[in-house]
């Protein structure tokens, strides 16, 4: 439960207080600035880590000095290039995706830096090329995946609330959320003591009743479980 | 229902009650340093506690710790310390860092003062404004 002084409103949202500080702009574009700026910088350090990587062996396969791969790993750096971004993206064999969106959007995108949700595979065209049945009939990425975890809860009388889009839902298990299978639901799971519990989901299609649970695979990492823990 | 982040901040504040944290901020700081100091509360906030390290925070000494920014041109150096309760960090003082040093160059000692302050009078903090839902 939300405290006079933790964030409030979704995991992800900060509180009232908070938000109004932002309605600054000169302010905002620092926080915004600021936050996306630690979030690449503690990527690039994760994955280089993740590969066993010195600064300098980094540096070798962009073809730059150490140096600069120091500056990319401090968040205060302010002078990163899209060119740059691109070549860092290369030598980890990974994509860029660039947006501006929704700020609810924005927020739940930036919400987790920790070390577990940093980690990525490099491009496999046999994993990519062979997604499952269900999620190639659903055209989604291949970190989908498929509830089937045994409810132990009864699945006829869900939360009302569980069946509004961007709402945080906890304490119940994976397949009791099918049981409201008139929604495809994007959702976080975590292993408590044995069985898997939603923490998290949102709406993100319509499916007709009866379907299978679908949801985008989010790591439970560690952040979002010891989160989890205040249920 | 919600999920609160890892961690909570609080304040120090003063013998007369006021919350010295807010008022520094509160005071004529630039906007860049405002919301800088909002973006690594906001971060470090909802990092696991094993991952409070450089650059963004760094332990220093007597069970201080600094959380570490760079802005308007000034390395920004809020000093606090784990605790009190769970998951909760208490922000004490707010230092600058300039050619390798503390500005005021007794800031660990007055940050250590302050956490035995609250140590010994829990009311010497409040949860920090900036995370309340009012």
């Amino acid at each position: 439960m939300p405290t006079a002084h933790s964030h409030v409103g979704s995991s992800a949202i900060p509180s009232r207080v908070f938000l109004r500080e932002l309605c600054d702009d000169e302010l905002r574009n620092e926080f915004v600035a600021d936050k996306v700026r630690t979030r690449f910088a503690l990527l690039i350090r994760s994955l280089r880590e993740q590969r066993g990587w010195s600064q300098a062996e980094l540096g070798r396969r962009m073809g730059k000095p150490q140096s600069v791969i120091s500056r990319l790993e401090d968040p205060d750096y302010g002078k990163l290039s899209m060119q740059t971004v691109f070549e860092v993206a290369a030598a980890f064999g990974l994509p860029v995706y660039i947006d501006m969106p929704e700020w609810e959007e924005w927020f739940r995108l930036i919400d987790d830096m920790s070390e577990a949700s940093l980690k990525r595979r490099k491009y496999d065209a046999d994993r990519l090329a062979a997604p499952t049945q269900e999620t190639s009939a659903l055209a989604m990425p291949d970190t989908l995946f498929i509830v089937t975890i045994p409810s132990k809860t009864p699945l006829d009388n869900p939360p009302a609330a569980a069946k509004a889009p961007t709402t945080t839902y906890a304490g119940t298990t994976a397949s009791a959320a099918m049981s409201f299978g008139s929604f495809l639901l994007e959702t976080t799971i975590r292993p408590p003591r044995g069985d898997l519990e939603i923490i998290e989901s949102r709406e993100i299609a319509a499916t007709p009743r009866g379907k299978k649970l679908y949801g985008r695979m989010m790591a439970p990492t560690k952040s979002a479980m010891e989160r989890s823990n205040a249920f | 229902m919600p999920a609160p982040p890892p961690w909570r901040f609080r304040c120090y504040v003063s013998a007369a009650g006021i919350d010295q944290i807010r008022t520094w901020y509160e005071a004529p700081q630039s906007r860049p340093i405002r919301g800088k100091f909002l973006a690594r509360l906001d971060s470090l906030g909802r990092l696991p506690f094993a991952e409070w390290h450089p650059p963004l925070f760094r332990w220093l000494e007597g069970g201080i710790g600094e959380i570490r920014f760079k802005a308007a041109g000034v390395q920004q150096r809020p000093l606090g310390f784990r605790g009190l309760g769970e998951d909760v960090f208490t922000i004490v003082f707010n230092a600058t860092e300039r050619g390798g040093r503390f500005v005021p160059r007794d800031a660990i000692e007055r940050a250590i003062q302050r956490k035995n302050e609250i140590e010994a009078d829990a009311y010497r903090s409040l949860p920090c404004w900036l995370f309340r839902d009012s």
